[in-house]
C-alpha cells in the first residue's frame, strides 16, 4: 500500500519576498524580532497574472508525473481566492490537467481549516463508493487580498497550493474527524467587499488597524489578537476531543501538525496542550502563512527532514477564518 | 501574584532591556509594544489568571496598569 506521503506535491510561486525585502518598505519594522517570534523568514508571491488556478495546476502536475491521470475520477479544490465567482476553479483544473470528462469537480470555501475539512469530504466520497482516486487541491493567493501598507498582513501570509492524491486505499488510515464552527466571528479574518453583499469601491475608505497597518474594506483584515483567544478557548479542547474520538493518547501522536500560522502562537499552544518540542512541527519560515496550505507543506517538509517516515501517526490541526476549526489523527 | 511579579513576567515576556518599567509606563513610549506584545499580554492573562483579554479592551490600553487593570486589581496580592 502506498502511504499518503507519497501522494503529497506543493507549488510555490517563483517571486520571493523576504525579510530585508519588506524591512526596505517599512524602515520602522524590527525584522529580527518578527522572525524570531513569529518564525518566518520568506514568502512566495504570485505575479499579477498568476492565479490560485495557475498554483493548482503546478502543484498537481508535480503529482501526476507520477500517478496515472486516468485514475482520477473527482477533483476538489480548496480556494478563497478562486480565478471567477464562477465557474468553480476545479471545471478549468479538469481541463488544464487532461483528466478524464467523467469525474466529479468542484470548490470549497475555507481558509486554514480547508486541508481537515477536504480530508472529511475524500473520506465520505471514497468510503461511500462515490469516488475512488481523489485529487484534492489547497491554492491560495491572499497577497492580491492584502493592501501594500498592510506590514502585519504581508509578513505573515504566503501564496501556494498542495495537491494531494486520495485513494479508496487510504480510507483506514484517515480516523476519525473533529469539526467545529464559529460563524459569530466571520469579521475576525475578512475581506468584506467584492462578493454581493457590499461590492468593491463601495465605501472602500483606508483605515488603519493593529501597528500602523493600513487596509480597507476591499482588501484583507484581520483581528490578529481575537484569533488569538480563539485559538487558546478552542485547539486545546479539539486535540482533547480528537484524542478520545480516536481512542488515542497524547503520547500515541507520532508527530503534530498544526496550521502554521505563527510561531509564538502555536508554542503557546503546544506548552498549554502538553505536546514535546520534538514532536511539534513549526515549519514555515521559507512559505509563511499559505493558509489551506501550510498543513500538506509541513507534511512534506517533516518528511524531506526525515522527522516523520510511514507508519507513523500523525494528529493534523486546522483553525482560523470562518471561523472554522478540524483536527483529525492519520496514520502515515 | 504580585504585581512587581507581573511586571517581571510583562518585561521578559516583551524582552524589554535597559528601561525600568513600572505601572506608570506607558506602553507606547516602549519599543517592544507591537502586535506580538499584544498577544504576549493576552497570552500572559490566559496562562496565569486564566483571564480573557479582547482585542477591543486592548485597544484603550495606555499604561501598564490598565492592563493590571483588565486583568482585575483582585486577582493580585
Amino acid at each position: 500500500m502506498r502511504s499518503i506521503l507519497n501522494k503529497i506535491e506543493f507549488y510555490l510561486p517563483t517571486n520571493i519576498l523576504s525579510n530585508n525585502q519588506l524591512a526596505k518598505e517599512f524602515p520602522d519594522w524590527n525584522s529580527s524580532n518578527f522572525e524570531k517570534k513569529v518564525g518566518i523568514i520568506n514568502r512566495h508571491i504570485v505575479d499579477t497574472n498568476e492565479t490560485a488556478l495557475d498554483l493548482a495546476i503546478g502543484a498537481s502536475q508535480k503529482l501526476l508525473t507520477r500517478f496515472d491521470k486516468k485514475e482520477i475520477d473527482y477533483v476538489i479544490l480548496c480556494t478563497q481566492s478562486p480565478d471567477y465567482h464562477l465557474p468553480t476553479t476545479a471545471c478549468i483544473l479538469q481541463d488544464k490537467l487532461g483528466l478524464r470528462k467523467d469525474i466529479g469537480a468542484f470548490d470549497f470555501n475555507l481558509g486554514c481549516s480547508g486541508y481537515i475539512y477536504g480530508l472529511s469530504i475524500c473520506k465520505g466520497l471514497l468510503s461511500a463508493g462515490i469516488a475512488a482516486n481523489i485529487l484534492f487541491v489547497v491554492s491560495e493567493t491572499y497577497s492580491k487580498y492584502i493592501h501594500k501598507e498592510d506590514r502585519s498582513n504581508r509578513s505573515i501570509f504566503g501564496d501556494g497550493a498542495a495537491a494531494t492524491i486520495i485513494s479508496n486505499e487510504d480510507v483506514n488510515s484517515i480516523g476519525n474527524f473533529v469539526l467545529g464552527t464559529d460563524g459569530s466571528g466571520f469579521d475576525k479574518l475578512i475581506v468584506k467587499n467584492g462578493g454581493l453583499r457590499s461590492k468593491c469601491g463601495i465605501d472602500n475608505s483606508e483605515y488603519s488597524y493593529g501597528t500602523n497597518n493600513i487596509t480597507s474594506n476591499d482588501h484583507l483584515y484581520m483581528d490578529g489578537p481575537e484569533i488569538f483567544n480563539f485559538t487558546i478557548e478552542t485547539i486545546p479542547k479539539l486535540v482533547a476531543d480528537t484524542l478520545y474520538k480516536n481512542n488515542q493518547s497524547l503520547d500515541e501522536i507520532d508527530f503534530f501538525v498544526f496550521h502554521q500560522a505563527n510561531k509564538y502562537m502555536l508554542n503557546f499552544l503546544r506548552k498549554r496542550i502538553g505536546i514535546a518540542k520534538e514532536k511539534f512541527c513549526i515549519n514555515f519560515e521559507n512559505s509563511g502563512n499559505t493558509v489551506s496550505a501550510t498543513i500538506p507543506i509541513a507534511i512534506k517538509n517533516l518528511q524531506a527532514q526525515s522527522k516523520i517516515k510511514k507508519g507513523d501517526k500523525l494528529m493534523l490541526v486546522g483553525f482560523g477564518v470562518g471561523l472554522s476549526y478540524g483536527a483529525l489523527i492519520l496514520d502515515i | 501574584m504580585k504585581i512587581e511579579e507581573f511586571i517581571d513576567l510583562f518585561v521578559e515576556e516583551l524582552e524589554i532591556e535597559d528601561i525600568e518599567v513600572t505601572q506608570d509606563t506607558e506602553l507606547s513610549s516602549l519599543a517592544e509594544w507591537d502586535s506580538m506584545a499584544v498577544l504576549a499580554v493576552i497570552a500572559i492573562a490566559s496562562e496565569n489568571f486564566n483571564v480573557k483579554i479582547t482585542a477591543m479592551q486592548l485597544k484603550d490600553v495606555k499604561l501598564l496598569k490598565d492592563i493590571i487593570n483588565l486583568i482585575g486589581a483582585e486577582q493580585f496580592e
